[in-house]
């Protein structure tokens, strides 16, 4: 069976489409990652157009997010105080990237930089996580390793504005929180993901905030950020579509929902050591379509 | 109109007997409809060599040869090469191509250049090499980097499907009567589309008829597309607006 996608204007199997949706939803789902990042490849490993690939998955985290959130709300764990912070820099951080995207998308080199961030991204997180697991897995049970104590984080609180967090219980300005919506936000439009790959690690180290409130704050932010950049991708370069918007959260949301049951039987560590390496086998994929050269030596687009 | 009635009309007029050869020619369809379920489409045109009785009739002054050009709205195009960067192949700078069609399908009873001169297939563009469109160069680099342009185009083109010569596809019937299969492509654009036939013997063009041809959106297909594109803000918040309750439909889902 083929549908035809009114704004991609290719004919999809929707069978097969919303198996990628399941399949990306079965890791959100026991990983508890968003899942754009690995979306947005097989989107264009499928032969959507990368531009269209961008556009729709913006639009699908927003649905994932907000399966996601709830459980988040009714624990609580959501630092709203902090997440307005992050969306207002992530607003216009997404405003500067869709426009970064119509630009690279004049000049014809939008699917390059879509690739190649792919590639830095992929290749770093999975690396980590690599080499993370690695560690846990062979190296013996460390006897209780000393708790790092909070460093005080002066700077942060030196910056104009300081005010208290109370949810995340820290006292800093506004403004850091700010950068790094505006960072992600920029991230979020050129690559279609929700960045809360960046975004966690991000609130931990750097923001210094509790474990407890990260995932479901990032959610929230991302719910907000990836709305604003759909409408943008929307009016700008039109690169939304709904139908396979709508198909690919079909299938995430069934997804999504047998792996968080098998992410509770299955041991934690392989899991990460299997995300890392198809994380990996992605941005190899991603590289390898770089390094070759290609059937088609021209590339066509038409001027509308 | 069905097919059966077609072929009857155009039996009437291959037996009403006129003296000039004259070439007739009607479609199945003149409207393809792009819905959900849209993959490419075949259009069958039929047509009927008036006062002939063959499409090969010896006294007629040998061999009678059939073309047939279906044409797709005229769009500007970029051409970029892809060219080798340090490790990496990425598109150079653009040429932009003027005036090409969107989609140029060809034809024939026998291979053009068997039939047809090089000035006739100029004269009246036929074949996929000899379609007009001119290329542009924003910058004398890019004017460097393609000195062919328009061949490189037209090359590219026929990998996609959109532009293509078909040899030997032209089916006689009975009384001069001939049928054409066409294939649309899955990519062929929205918009109104020419069919011309030719009729050509020794090499000179007899008669031609035309006939219009349009390709349009339908449906829900229609209705997305169309708001996309005239109401972008409203379609990209209405977008936005489906993911949010697909998403907590899928959360109460999540939760039972």
């Amino acid at each position: 069976m083929q549908i035809y996608l009114p704004i991609a204007e290719m004919p999809i199997d929707p069978l097969l489409i919303m198996m990628m949706g399941g399949a990306v939803g079965l890791l959100s789902g026991m990983f508890g990652v968003g899942g754009g990042f690995l979306m947005t490849p097989l989107l264009i490993f499928y032969g959507i157009p990368p531009a269209i690939a961008v556009g729709t998955e913006a639009s699908q985290i927003v649905g994932s997010s907000v399966s996601g959130v709830t459980a988040h709300l009714r624990r609580k764990s959501v630092d709203f105080q902090m997440g307005w912070f992050l969306v207002l820099g992530g607003g216009f951080g997404s405003l500067a990237g869709v426009f970064i995207f119509r630009y690279l998308r004049s000049l014809g080199q939008i699917e390059t930089i879509i690739a190649l961030s792919y590639v830095i991204f992929l290749g770093a997180i999975g690396t980590l996580m690599l080499v993370e697991s690695a560690r846990t897995i062979f190296k013996a049970p460390q006897k209780s390793i000393p708790k790092r104590r909070k460093r005080r984080i002066a700077w942060m609180a030196a910056l104009p504005g300081a005010m208290r967090f109370r949810r995340s219980q820290l006292y800093i300005s506004p403004i850091p929180p700010i950068i790094l919506g505006f960072l992600v936000g920029i991230l979020a439009a050129i690559m279609g993901v929700g960045g809360g790959f960046i975004m966690v690690p991000a609130m931990i180290y750097i923001l210094q905030m509790p474990t407890n409130v990260v995932i479901g704050t990032s959610l929230f932010q991302i719910i907000f950020v990836t709305a604003i950049t759909t409408v943008l991708h929307a009016v700008t370069n039109q690169t939304v579509d709904i139908i396979l918007a709508m198909l690919l959260l079909a299938g995430g949301v069934i997804g999504a929902q047998i792996g968080a049951r098998l992410g509770v039987k299955l041991k934690a560590e392989q899991l990460r050591v299997l995300l890392a390496l198809l994380v990996l086998g992605v941005c190899s994929k991603l590289v390898l379509d770089l390094v070759t050269p290609p059937d088609e030596p021209y590339k066509i687009e038409i001027v509308s | 109109m069905t097919v059966r009635a077609l072929m009857v009309t155009l039996g009437m007029l291959c037996s009403s007997g006129a003296i000039a050869e004259e070439i007739v020619i009607g479609l199945t369809d003149n409207v393809i409809d792009v819905d959900a379920d849209f993959s490419g489409a075949q259009i069958v045109l039929f047509g009927v060599v008036e006062g002939t009785s063959g499409a090969d009739d010896a006294t007629n002054g040998g061999a009678t040869d059939i073309i047939s050009v279906v044409r797709g709205p005229e769009q500007s195009f970029t051409l970029r090469q892809i060219t080798k960067e340090g490790p990496f192949w990425i598109p150079g700078e653009a040429v932009r191509i003027e005036n090409a069609p969107g989609l140029y399908l060809t034809n024939s009873t026998r291979p053009l250049s068997e039939f047809t001169s090089p000035e006739l297939r100029k004269r009246f563009n036929f074949g996929t090499d000899s379609i007009n469109a001119h290329a542009v160069s924003s910058t004398t680099a890019a004017a460097i980097s393609i000195p062919n342009a328009t061949s490189n185009f037209i090359e590219a083109e026929k990998k996609t499907g959109r532009y293509k010569d078909t040899s030997a596809s032209i089916n006689f019937k009975k009384n001069a009567l001939f049928s054409i299969d066409i294939d649309l492509p899955p990519t062929t654009s929205v918009g109104d589309y020419s069919v011309e036939v030719y009729l050509i013997r020794a090499g000179k063009v007899i008669s031609a008829d035309n006939a219009a041809l349009s390709v349009q959106k339908v449906g829900l297909e229609r209705r997305v597309y169309e708001l996309a594109h005239n109401q972008p803000l409203g379609y990209g918040i209405i977008c936005v607006a489906m993911s949010l309750v697909a998403g907590w439909l899928g959360s109460i889902a999540i939760r039972k």
